[in-house]
């Protein structure tokens, strides 16, 4: 029995033309592929700006982002912007 | 010319005839037919001031109050809502045609009127200056929004903010404010001179009776407002009227979610909502009195 390889790296979709605004606090994101809004705090945002930059596995992200400790809440997000289809597995 | 122009036989018989009755109830003209003993009289109350659609105009809604042939016709007797045809609507009791058509009404505007954004909520305005009332049933949307217009605040809907994505303006759509239960006395005793259509008792909403659109909104009703404030009530029996500014962030998603069509005008309803909500402010009101939530929204406007 053999199993999928597990992604190691995340990138955003090639099309995502996503409309984003700033309302005080609070990044509202319409991806017209799904017609769908999300809300996204500045963490998600600083992410998805980070796989603007290309296609990287977690501690990649990490680094970008200047972020040390326990990754475990970047990989929460990771799967939630999947999950949302923001954000793509790429697979090895 | 108006509804109230014509007499009652005179709207009987044109409600009755197979092209029915057409007017302009705002940025719609409605065609109604209906055969129903009684209604045509309560029609006029509620819509004499509305302009009558004669020819030449092509109609948005095409309304039939249908009774039925058979036993319902006769014993214990229904009335059907039709719109282009039979709806899923359930049949109301036949002397309940009034609160039928209402209900039927707003279904057809839900339904058909994806043009616009279509929010859930009642709108008065000052002037150009539109103040929004979203609310969820019993939240004391209908009995504030009514005790506003008593008070000289312009109605352009008790049901829905008819929002333009093109222009951010907000179209009015004046028509009856139907008040419900105990918000039936409230209202008689906050203004003893309000008209009242008759009281429907044991609909699904429990004991109704509709609230006349003041004429002055009626002549009104082309001209558009806009939003400035978005006020969420919340009636509590014995409070006193308290209004709790709102971040715009949660005012962003409120409008989303109050929006009965929000995910079917794609990015146009998103472009619209982010434009609403950086044009408006935003508040909770909790009140147990109408006439301290007036004057707290009478302050509102004047600063």
């Amino acid at each position: 029995m053999t199993s999928a390889p597990l992604p190691i790296s995340w990138a955003i979709g090639k099309d995502a033309s996503w409309i984003w605004e700033s309302i005080e606090n609070s990044f509202f994101l319409f991806n017209p592929h799904s017609g769908e809004t999300h809300l996204l705090n500045a963490a998600a945002v600083e992410m998805l700006e980070a796989l603007r930059e290309g296609a990287a596995s977690l501690p990649e992200l990490l680094d970008r982002l200047g972020v040390a400790g326990d990754p475990a809440p970047y990989r929460a997000l990771l799967e939630e912007l999947d999950r949302f289809g923001l954000i793509v597995p790429a697979w090895t | 010319m108006k509804i109230g122009a014509l007499t009652t036989g005179e709207t009987t018989r044109r409600l009755a005839s197979a092209d029915g009755l057409a007017w302009r109830a705002g940025p719609f003209v409605v065609r109604l037919r209906a055969d129903v003993p009684g209604f045509a009289g309560q029609l006029r109350l509620l819509y004499g001031e509305h302009r009558l659609v004669e020819t030449g105009e092509t109609n948005d809604f095409h309304l039939e109050l249908a009774r039925p042939w058979g036993l319902r016709r006769w014993w214990r007797p229904k009335v059907f809502f039709e719109m282009d045809g039979p709806t899923r609507m359930a049949p109301f009791p036949l002397d309940h045609a009034l609160p039928l058509f209402e209900w039927g009404f707003n279904y057809a505007i839900a339904t058909r009127a994806n043009h616009y954004l279509l929010l859930h909520a009642a709108v008065v305005a000052q002037g150009e200056r539109a103040l929004l009332l979203p609310g969820l049933p019993g939240s004391g949307k209908s009995t504030l929004c009514a005790a506003l217009v008593l008070r000289g605040w312009r109605l352009l809907s008790d049901e829905f903010g008819l929002l333009r994505p093109s222009s951010g303006l907000l179209a009015p759509l004046p028509r009856s404010i139907a008040l419900k239960n105990a918000s039936i006395a409230v209202i008689r005793a906050f203004e003893p001179s309000a008209v009242l259509g008759p009281e429907f008792p044991k609909t699904r909403k429990g004991t109704v009776a509709h609230l006349r659109p003041p004429p002055e909104s009626v002549r009104a009703q082309e001209q558009g407002a806009r939003p400035v404030w978005v006020v969420s009530p919340r009636f509590e029996a014995g409070a006193a009227a308290r209004l709790v500014p709102l971040p715009r962030d949660h005012g962003f998603l409120r409008l989303a979610h109050n929006a009965f069509n929000y995910e079917l005008q794609g990015e146009r309803g998103f472009r619209a909502v982010t434009r609403m909500t950086r044009a408006c402010r935003f508040f909770d009101l909790t009140f147990g009195d109408p006439g301290e939530a007036v004057a707290l929204l009478d302050g509102l406007a004047a600063s």
